[in-house]
């Protein structure tokens, strides 16, 4: 449930994509030798596996503060990460617990994301002033991609790193 | 000889100089090398007798340039030099790993026992490839790379150990981390010990040596105009220009102006130059802007304002450029506050130092003070598979942080498509063909089914190494297959690695070989000087005598005795040996 949840947001922060895809889907006529894959819906493992988030971080969702997420995520860091595992059979297991533990700590770190979250749980009634902050910050990511990739392509012009490698890419 | 063993030490492998620090006496100690440096050059050198590592290696060069060389972890070149009257083709790999072998060696000779595992440090921007290469590297030199880190991570360390007591909450640091060959800028958070990577962003080709390249065009330009002559194509001339290029460049980061001199640098002409600070900073205006750009660059990725940077951490030798820490002071100097760069760290150990901690704290060694601390990496560049019309899909974004797991359903594409190709890529560019490809694998056998209605998860798994791990599973089949991404294209074959380690314990052997050599050639050397020194005093002591012996013909028989004892005496010798002394003294 959750991770649709995730599913759902995080397509709706890409819809030129989604809609790239879907033109380049019209323009095709005849098969191709070449398969390829195409892509719908995405989940994050370990977000499945906890019914709510909280609970990975054994905090309670009402009364959790900012400064609480963070002073339990980092406790809990310094328990499952696996370089702090000095047990080997139990470093799969740690690892397993520590990736649940990033995913949860990901969104309720970030008061949108977790306001977002906290909707979906139905903690919070306000769902139009939430909506409205929700599509601003979309905007604002989707603003914030576009700027990271035309640095890119700029930085491209001037020899950046995939430039070089593309060299290499050919052989 | 050290209390206990040092189980696993931290080396800074840098593009011009490597540093070595361990963890003992309960804090971190960076390790002088033979010559009394805390960094070793990183250079190689051969000649017709031995080869040179180290500082011995870099004196020399001027004398040797074509067969002096730095470990280019830019380019990958293979390089060919002439050792004991052979030509030897060497890989990168290779030569990377004859400097974390001499660094092996500083480290353990302040020891005195051998040491197995490391944290070795790489620019934050090295890719997949560049971090598995410098895994393979310390392989080939005989470690077992425990983990490799990003150089800035390290600092942050450094950084956040130094001033772990003076303030609480969280800290975002900013390493700016402009060393010799590599230039890196990361966004570290500090919270209670734990070290969090925000963003990292970088140039794996800008560095000091860069710096160094446009007074060197410069002069060899000013060359030209006043003696009408090219020295671009001297190699010997080149490097004895390089070499006074980076001095004076030190030089200018303490003073406004210098001079540089070199006799008969081609063709029997001098070459005599008035350097300014000034002109220096004019020549490297536009490298010095791209660092600033990079900066900005860094933080739009981690969704930073300047005003939240509460710290600048300056790492690497190029970061003592006056011009460079005058346009970082500017950059973040807002409303009027002076904003001052964090000068307490080391720019030079603050690296080794931080892989030493990390060493420490994956060997399960340290106290207390490293017990709680934890290193969050992050991935360098994103990584995903290959979509429709050559699309990168991204699966895991740069900046995630590792260990990380993610899972994505896709459909074939095609009615009954009988087989899938999962192709792995690594870039920020929108299509894959310009991107980096990594490995790919094909899943086989599909019910005949139209597009879109089979279900495939494709799966990458990144351990806290950044190893990636790529699986790709027919939900409905239960078919799986799997690939461990290696990065196979660029990289050295099991088989060279293999070859490479013998070449190195071949080396070693002939190092061995040399240094007794050498060591023989001066025992027998100081044996002769004190075999004339002595000789010396038995000829005075002899002269004497005889001297003695013609203006006292008439002594009675008790005074010719006992001068005759007094003689032998004198040389420590009993009589019977009187003669073989004189004999030589004819010889002289």
């Amino acid at each position: 449930m959750d991770a649709l949840t995730l599913s759902s947001s995080v397509n709706i922060s890409k819809p030129f994509h989604i809609l790239a895809l879907s033109k380049k889907q019209q323009r095709e006529r005849h098969p191709r030798t070449q398969f390829g894959v195409s892509c719908r819906g995405r989940k994050e493992l370990g977000g499945g596996v906890e019914d709510n988030l909280y609970k990975v971080l054994s905090l309670s969702p009402k009364s959790a503060t900012t400064d609480d997420i963070k002073k339990a995520y980092r406790s809990m860091a310094l328990r499952y990460h696996p370089d702090v595992c000095q047990d080997c059979s139990k470093k799969e297991e740690s690892t397993r617990m520590f990736v649940q533990l990033n995913a949860a700590y990901q969104t309720l770190s970030n008061p949108r994301l977790r306001a977002e979250y906290d909707c979906e749980l139905g903690l919070r009634s306000e769902k139009i002033s939430v909506g409205d902050e929700t599509w601003r910050y979309i905007w604002q990511n989707q603003l914030a991609e576009l700027k990271r990739r035309s640095h890119i392509r700029m930085a491209q012009n001037q020899g950046s790193w995939g430039s070089r490698i593309r060299p290499q890419n050919i052989n | 000889m050290a209390t206990k063993k040092v189980k696993a030490i931290g080396i800074d492998l840098g593009t011009s100089y490597s540093c070595v620090a361990v963890w003992q006496h309960n804090r971190i100690e960076v390790i002088s090398n033979d010559q009394g440096n805390c960094t070793t050059p990183s250079y190689v050198a051969f000649n017709d007798n031995q080869r040179l590592l180290g500082d011995s290696s870099m004196s020399q060069r001027s004398m040797n340039p074509q067969n002096t060389v730095v470990p280019d972890n830019r380019d990958k070149p293979m390089v060919t030099v002439t050792y004991k009257g052979e030509e030897k083709l060497l890989a990168p790999e290779e030569i990377s790993s004859m400097v974390l072998f001499k660094m092996k060696e500083v480290v353990e000779a302040h020891l005195g026992h051998f040491v197995k595992d490391a944290v070795i440090t790489v620019p934050a921007y090295f890719s997949n490839a560049q971090r598995q290469a410098t895994k393979d590297v310390g392989k080939i030199a005989g470690l077992n790379v425990l983990r490799i880190i990003s150089e800035p991570t390290a600092a942050a360390i450094a950084y956040g150990l130094d001033r772990k007591g003076l303030r609480v909450g969280e800290q975002n640091v900013l390493v700016f981390d402009l060393g010799g060959g590599t230039f890196d800028v990361s966004l570290v958070t500090i919270y209670e010990g734990m070290f969090k990577v925000k963003a990292s962003v970088g140039d794996t080709h800008l560095g000091g040596v860069d710096f160094d390249n446009k007074l060197v065009n410069h002069l060899v330009n000013v060359f030209r105009e006043k003696h009408k002559k090219d020295i671009s194509g001297n190699a010997e001339a080149l490097v004895r220009l390089r070499s006074a290029c980076e001095k004076a460049k030190r030089i200018l980061s303490s003073t406004a102006q210098t001079t540089i001199e070199l006799d008969c640098l081609y063709e029997g002409v001098d070459l005599y130059a008035t350097v300014t600070r000034a002109l220096f900073e004019e020549l490297n205006k536009d490298l010095f802007m791209k660092c600033m750009e990079t900066v900005e660059k860094c933080l739009l990725e981690a969704r930073s304002d300047k005003i939240q940077v509460h710290e600048i951490v300056l790492v690497g030798g190029s970061t003592r450029i006056p011009k460079v820490q005058q346009l970082l002071k500017d950059m973040f100097s807002l409303n009027g506050t002076t904003k001052e760069l964090c000068k307490g760290i080391n720019p030079d150990e603050a690296v080794a130092y931080g892989a030493a901690v990390q060493a420490a704290i994956l060997s399960g060694e340290g106290d207390k003070k490293v017990e709680e601390l934890l290193l969050l990496d992050v991935m360098p560049i994103s990584i995903g598979f290959e979509g429709a019309g050559g699309v990168m899909s991204v699966l895991i974004p740069k900046n995630t942080a590792i260990p990380t797991k993610k899972e994505r359903v896709c459909s074939i594409f095609y009615d009954n498509q009988k087989s899938l190709t999962v192709k792995v890529f690594e870039g920020e560019q929108v299509k894959t063909k310009d991107n980096f490809f990594l490995g790919k694998f094909i899943l086989y056998r599909f019910d005949p089914l139209p597009k879109g209605v089979s279900q495939i998860s494709v799966i990458f798994d990144v351990d806290a190494d950044g190893i990636v791990e790529v699986t790709a599973e027919d939900q409905a089949k239960g078919l799986k297959k799997k690939i461990t991404i290696n990065s196979k294209h660029g990289r050295l074959s099991p088989e060279e690695i293999r070859r490479m380690v013998r070449d190195s314990k071949r080396y070693k052997a002939e190092d061995e070989v040399a240094k007794k050599k050498v060591k023989a050639k001066n025992t027998l050397e100081n044996y002769a000087y004190e075999m004339r020194e002595r000789a010396k005093k038995i000829e005075e002591a002899v002269e004497e005598t005889i001297e003695w012996l013609e203006c006292n013909q008439l002594a009675e028989i008790e005074e010719f005795d006992c001068k005759k004892q007094e003689l032998g005496r004198g040389k420590g010798h009993f009589i019977t040996k009187i003669h073989l002394p004189r004999q030589r003294i004819k010889f002289f």
